[in-house]
């Protein structure tokens, strides 16, 4: 065997170590559907004309249950379906300035809780925005 | 039996009650109703404006027995009062771009676990009442208007 002038096996575990160290969360929204409350990260274009209806946030909140499934909806998408239940309720056209929060597990760590089932891992995501009706000028467009 | 139990248990906690709505009040909307007062808006500025500086207010305020709410821990109270007053004092008439955040929400499940522990321990004699810390934060960018609100 032909001795490496890198030593392998630290290499492997810094690899190993590593590996895994990103977690990402996403979720994709529905096409744009006039009947739908509109969510968006922006704000009112200027000169548009709005009425403002109030702040909200949703936060849903759980246990990851053997490190993957996710019994209470504690995703991105379950707390934006009650975002925009809330704004039918409210009387919305949408959601404006809307932010989402939160801390995904890596999947080493994922990995760990479903090892260790017995330690349910807590989850949790927040969504602020605000409710905005738009005036006529222009409703049914969205900003 | 016991064990059962303990499943069901966590599985019932992980199922039931896991969301929580936080709502406050109207801001500002485009045109203003009026000219006077402090315009404020999660969005941008709908007219010319200075930028006079930034603020952040954080709400504390405490949750007794799951349901009574006491001190500023509502996303109204800091943003009326605390934010509005800071950029009233920076000479502002608007905060826009406002952000905000209520840090540890309850949810119904919580609610209800609180109260039903709050009334236990009363009944027992033993412990007061369960309280739990709140805390809302609110940032903005204070602005002056340069004419009018629109």
């Amino acid at each position: 065997m032909v001795d490496s002038p890198v030593p392998m096996r630290p290499v492997a575990a810094s690899l190993l170590l590593l590996a895994g160290c990103t977690a990402s969360t996403f979720t994709r929204l529905p096409s744009p559907d006039p009947i739908r409350p509109f969510v968006t990260a922006e704000g009112i274009p200027a000169g548009s004309p709005y009425d403002s209806l109030g702040l909200v946030q949703v936060t849903r909140r759980g246990v990851l249950v053997f490190g993957f499934a996710d019994p209470a909806g504690t995703e991105v998408d379950a707390a934006l379906e009650e975002l925009e239940l809330e704004a039918r309720k409210a009387g919305a056209d949408g959601v404006v300035n809307a932010r989402v929060l939160k801390q995904p597990w890596t999947l080493a760590e994922r990995i760990t809780g479903a090892v260790l089932f017995f330690l349910p891992l807590p989850s949790e995501v927040t969504v602020t925005g605000e409710f905005v009706r738009l005036r006529k000028a222009t409703a049914g467009s969205v900003p | 039996m016991k064990r059962a139990l303990t499943v069901f248990s966590a599985l019932a906690l992980s199922l039931s009650g896991c969301s929580a709505v936080t709502r406050g009040g109207a801001l500002s909307s485009v045109p203003a109703a009026s000219d006077r007062g402090m315009f404020l808006s999660t969005s941008g500025a709908p007219g010319r404006y200075t930028t006079l500086g930034f603020v952040q207010v954080r709400g504390y305020g405490v949750q007794v027995a799951g349901y009574q709410e006491a001190g500023h821990a509502t996303l109204d109270g800091p943003i009326r009062g605390a934010l509005a007053a800071e950029a009233s004092r920076m000479g502002g008439n608007g905060v826009i771009h406002i952000e905000f955040l209520d840090e540890n929400p309850t949810t119904d499940f919580e609610r209800a676990q609180a109260a039903a522990q709050s009334i236990q321990n009363l009944a027992s004699g033993q412990r007061g009442v369960e309280a739990k810390d709140r805390y809302v934060t609110v940032t903005g960018e204070v602005i002056r208007f340069e004419g009018a609100v629109q």
